[in-house]
């Protein structure tokens, strides 16, 4: 009976672990056609970077790529935050002096539940995928390719009005409800700017570049409209509810920013969990 | 129990500011471990709090909890544990899970653990569980599922014609096995999006031995780990290898070992997205020195695991009192060297480079040795005693370190040659008073250039010590940078409880561990240690 007991766990332990292997065979991989569908939900893909983060260069580059590749229907948002997004005149050649952080952005990364505890870090509509909320760029592709398949939840409109006298844009949103939503909903507006140049640390291997003086920065969280979560405009709103907000903004307080390369984004999410429902995005000026 | 905390100062010469302090200028590391013993029964757990975690440490470990925590059941034929654990298969190659605190490092598995001893010689381990990261809990599949079987066969006491055979030989066998949910992964790269077939299940087998024979000890370990496509191996698709061998004969007076190892794509995580040092579940053994003295270790290795081929040697030689070159006291002299190379990975073929994703990335020969040094350390040392109440160490060493590819960076560093000599001097004044100096230099055209080291430390034995050191880089080609990194230290040990205080600079640099690294950025501050055991 000892022996047997003996054998029966011995073949327990082995039996637990031999089942698990998966050998795969040529091709590897197929190459996915991918185009924006504006039908359906918008997506936001935050990019939590900083010009000190030396891997972050590439993942910026691959939060371009998604954003091109699903054209009109993801957009990016580059959130210059925690140390790394620190300026720096004094070592690497005062090269790093641009200050790209803002309150909200600041806020978002210290939101506890998001976990952006590292650079580079992103969300995709604050959704959880694969078990996280916050993850590394190489999930970030997986994570837009099933956000997007998402249904629409809202149609929403977007109109700038930016005067270059007075430098005051005014902004008007519109939305109406796709389906009915529980809970409270918030809108929330932020600007973001494109073609900033200035320094970025690169550590890649294999990439040839250590460091980049003039690196081409894109869709820089500049900060929001209507503070950093935005403003309740729903609660428990039922299908075909209207919503209608304008705001201003005044330009001439910040006086580093390109009018000409900002953007609006707007978006809706949930007012507790901040999960993103929609987006939409809209230049400035022109129609750029 | 140990308290790491530290106050941090600005210092605007180092590039430390209020703002890169960001208000959070005290920082502690600490933990408090406790096991409890009942006649067959074991239970543990250990409280951890990083508030915040000291800098130089992950900003992923903030936070307070117990992270570890166990119950084990032990007899002769079995042992159990459930909780976490930490468990190494063979050298590590395909399983080893240890916490190492100064590198905020933990990949302890939590779930179940089963040793059986079925017959004298023979040990059966199992382990099943999920690797621990950071504070973040396992749910959703959000990190793979480690399962491993180790076998161990020690034939000299399984057969009785072996029992007094002066030739001890063991066997052993390992398979482990990784689930990660998801059978494709898209990747970006070239603006497309790869749809990649993912393995869900990644096996790393392999076997070794251990054979002593007289003053001889020769230790073999051979792993290969299927395809297993991550962010660490550019989301290549080809096997791993990875073989460890040690040699080592001793006897009176002289003692050699050899070790060397070969190691190629042997990354082997429970997550393929992580490309920091968590989640190994593997452990790739160093073979070259770890060095104590300051300049000595400022150009350690790092393991490579996409691909490395190393050897090491080390002589120690004791020349006997009253001998002519041993003096009256005797003498002590260690010869080590060690080099690393890559290995020589070629293309499959005339269309794809090396490395490109969703391919098998390369072709190499097992064993090849690639011409790319990453790291060499030849050094020598002699360990003197003058008379009753003085000792001298002196050390030589001469490294290469290939900063680009051990620091990871892009080929902006180039390769680091430096020489560097010590002198360390003890007078032992009287049975409880003992100085000590330390001299050091470092000379090198590359990097930071030239730097010079000293130390003078009076102890008080068994309770007291005080100490004043000074790291100079006076050959930085910068001269803002020819800074001097002083440290004043003073320490009080009583029974098992030492406390420790310093004051001043700690400059930029590497920490290894066993080959696994972590980045310290400089600070200047003060910085406390507790530690304690009962």
């Amino acid at each position: 009976m000892k022996i047997l007991t003996k054998i029966v766990f011995t073949i327990l332990l082995a039996g637990l672990t031999l089942a698990g292997c998966t050998k795969l065979e040529e091709p590897y991989y197929t190459v996915k056609s991918v185009n924006g569908d504006t039908n359906m939900r918008a997506v936001i893909l935050e990019d939590y970077t900083g010009h000190k983060c030396t891997n972050c260069a590439p993942a910026s580059r691959m939060a371009q790529n998604l954003q091109e590749l699903y054209n009109g229907q993801v957009f990016v948002i580059a959130v210059h935050a925690g140390d790394f997004a620190e300026p720096d005149s004094v070592r690497y050649g005062g090269i790093l002096k641009n200050n790209f952080i803002c309150q909200a952005g600041t806020d978002w990364f210290n939101y506890q539940p998001f976990k952006i505890d590292q650079n580079p870090k992103g969300m995709v509509n604050r959704l959880t995928f694969e078990g996280k909320q916050s993850f590394g760029k190489d999930d970030w592709a997986g994570a837009v390719s099933a956000s997007v398949k998402k249904e629409k939840l809202a149609i929403l409109t977007l109109n700038n009005n930016y005067n270059g006298s007075s430098k005051i844009l005014t902004t008007t949103i519109n939305s109406r409800y796709l389906q009915s939503i529980a809970g409270k909903v918030n809108l929330c507006v932020v600007i973001l700017e494109d073609s900033i140049y200035g320094g970025q640390l690169n550590s890649v291997p294999g990439d040839s570049i250590p460091y980049y003086k003039h690196f081409r920065f894109m869709d820089v969280l500049r900060g929001a409209v209507n503070g950093s979560w935005g403003e309740q405009v729903s609660e428990n709103p039922l299908k075909d509810a209207l919503i209608s907000r304008t705001y201003t903004f005044d330009f001439s307080t910040q006086p580093l920013w390109v009018a000409s390369h900002c953007n609006v984004v707007a978006f809706l999410m949930n007012g507790e969990t901040r999960e993103i429902y929609h987006a939409t995005k809209k230049a400035l000026t022109g129609s750029r | 129990m140990q308290v790491d905390a530290a106050y941090y100062l600005p210092d605007s010469k180092m590039g430390i500011t209020d703002s890169t302090l960001d208000g959070k200028l005290i920082r502690m590391n600490g933990f408090t471990e406790v096991n409890y013993s009942l006649g067959n029964f074991t239970a543990g757990l250990r409280f951890e709090a990083y508030l915040p975690p000291m800098i130089g440490y992950d900003a992923q470990l903030n936070g307070v909890g117990v992270p570890y925590f166990y119950v084990n059941y032990k007899n002769d034929f079995i042992d159990v544990t459930a909780g976490n654990f930490y468990e190494q298969f063979g050298n590590g190659l395909m399983l080893r899970t240890y916490q190492e605190w100064t590198l905020g490092y933990d990949n302890s598995l939590r779930g179940i653990r089963v040793k059986l001893t079925p017959y004298k010689g023979i040990t059966l381990k199992g382990v099943y569980g999920v690797q621990r990261y950071y504070w973040e809990p396992y749910k959703d599949y959000n990190r793979g599922i480690v399962k491993g079987f180790d076998a161990d066969f020690y034939l000299n006491d399984m057969f009785n014609c072996m029992k007094d055979s002066k030739v001890k030989l063991t066997l052993g066998g390992t398979f482990v096995s990784n689930y990660q949910q998801g059978t494709t992964k898209d990747v970006v790269s070239n603006n497309k999006i790869y749809q990649l077939n993912m393995p869900v299940n990644v096996a790393n087998y392999g076997g070794r031995f251990n054979l002593d024979i007289g003053g001889f000890n020769w230790f073999a370990e051979y792993a290969r780990k299927i395809n297993d496509p991550a962010a660490l191996n550019q989301y290549i698709y080809k096997n791993g290898d990875g073989l460890f061998t040690s040699l080592s004969y001793s006897r009176k007076g002289i003692g050699v070992s050899v070790m060397s190892k070969w190691i190629d794509n042997m990354s082997y995580k429970s997550d393929r997205t992580i490309s920091n040092n968590m989640l190994n579940i593997n452990y790739l053994p160093s073979i070259t020195k770890e060095h104590t003295y300051a300049l000595a270790s400022m150009y350690p290795y790092s393991t490579q695991p996409n691909g490395e081929a190393g050897i090491s040697g080390t002589v120690t030689v004791h020349i006997p009192k009253n001998s002519k070159p041993g003096g009256k006291s005797g003498m002590t002299i260690a010869v080590n060297f060690s080099q690393v190379n890559g290995i020589d990975k070629k293309a499959i073929n005339d269309t794809t480079p090396i490395g490109e994703l969703g391919t098998l990335g390369y072709k190499t020969s097992f064993l090849s040795v690639g011409k790319e040094v990453y790291y060499q350390d030849a050094n020598v040392e002699i360990t003197k005693k003058f008379g009753k109440k003085w000792k001298g160490i002196f050390t030589y060493l001469y490294q290469t370190y290939n900063k680009d590819v051990i620091e990871g960076h892009a080929n902006d560093y180039g390769t680091v040659y430096s020489q560097i000599g010590i002198v360390d001097l003890t007078w032992n004044i009287t049975k409880k008073h003992s100085l000590r100096w330390e001299v050091q230099g470092l000379w090198t055209k590359q990097d930071k250039g030239n730097w010079a080291a000293a130390l003078m430390e009076y102890t008080v034995s068994p309770n007291w010590f005080i100490s004043v050191m000074d790291q100079w880089n006076y050959g930085n080609k910068d001269a803002g940078q020819q800074l001097h990194y002083y440290l004043v230290s003073a320490g009080y040990t009583r029974k098992t409880t030492r406390v420790a205080l310093s004051w001043g600079r700690q400059r930029e640099g590497i920490i290894c561990v066993g080959g696994v690294c972590r980045y310290v950025p400089a600070t200047n501050g003060v910085t406390l240690t507790l530690t304690s055991s009962f």
